[in-house]
């Protein structure tokens, strides 16, 4: 059954909520509920925040491939075992490996993208393609 | 046009040590002196609050599919866990609570009269 957008929240909460939840959850899920990120336009640069609590940095690998920058971030599993994991009473998190890629065009390389990790979010700023070409032009023919 | 589920955030674990529970919430990208957690009537209540953004910078998202705003999410603890027997640590965007566990209290023995 096709709804329109408006009616995404009360809606179809209220209407499916007793009958058909169950179906409509495994069939249409969410794809990205992990891994969310916030795509600023910064004038010059982009910056990219992306949700990865519970991660470590030395997890987290992010790659530039063919215009693709793709993100892939994995649950440390030594921590686990040594902490000896108790009975779960309630899991919500998602544990295991996660993995998003964007489209950035192909005049990027990897120097031209900063990333940091601070508290659960990943952030990288890398220049717009206009502030990339301004760096090759400057060569001038001298007049004489 | 697909049906979405909504986006909750604030997700937990809890699981169950042999000497305390462990409560982890995921809590990505707030400061630590914006999360608040206190006891009340037996209840844990955990918020987050996040400095709000000016109108100029909310021009600028591309995206956006993060939360941004308050947050707070309340567990039943029962009454015989105090504040201070709580203790918590942030790291990662994780929020961490240890709980310790009680002993059931111990059924009184009956006392017998003495009969003479």
């Amino acid at each position: 059954m096709y709804l329109p957008s408006i009616f995404e929240d009360n809606f179809v909460d209220s209407f499916f909520d007793d009958m058909f939840s169950f179906p409509m959850e495994t069939t249409v899920q969410r794809m990205t509920s992990n891994m969310s990120t916030d795509v600023k336009d910064l004038g010059d640069c982009y910056e990219m925040d992306i949700e990865l609590p519970g991660y470590t940095k030395e997890n987290i690998h992010a790659a530039l491939n063919q215009g693709y920058l793709t993100i892939t971030a994995s649950k440390n599993e030594e921590n686990n075992t040594k902490d000896e994991k108790g009975r779960f009473i309630r899991q919500e998190r998602y544990e295991g490996q996660c993995q998003r890629s964007f489209y950035v065009g192909e005049y990027l390389t990897e120097s031209d993208i900063q990333a940091g990790f601070d508290n659960g979010i990943l952030k990288l700023v890398f220049p717009k393609e206009e502030a990339h070409e301004n760096i090759e032009q400057n060569r001038y023919i001298p007049i004489e | 046009m697909l049906l979405q589920r909504k986006h909750y955030p604030m997700k937990c674990d809890i699981q169950e040590k042999k000497d305390k529970y462990l409560l982890e919430i995921n809590l990505p990208g707030f400061q630590k002196e914006n999360l608040k957690a206190h006891v009340e009537n037996g209840y844990l209540i955990v918020s987050a609050t996040q400095d709000e953004e000016s109108k100029e910078t909310q021009k600028k998202y591309v995206r956006c599919e993060r939360y941004h705003g308050e947050l707070s999410r309340s567990f039943y603890i029962g009454k015989d866990i105090k504040q201070e027997e709580i203790t918590a640590t942030y790291q990662h965007g994780v929020l961490k609570l240890t709980l310790p566990k009680k002993d059931p209290k111990a059924v009184e023995e009956k006392k017998q009269i003495q009969i003479a």
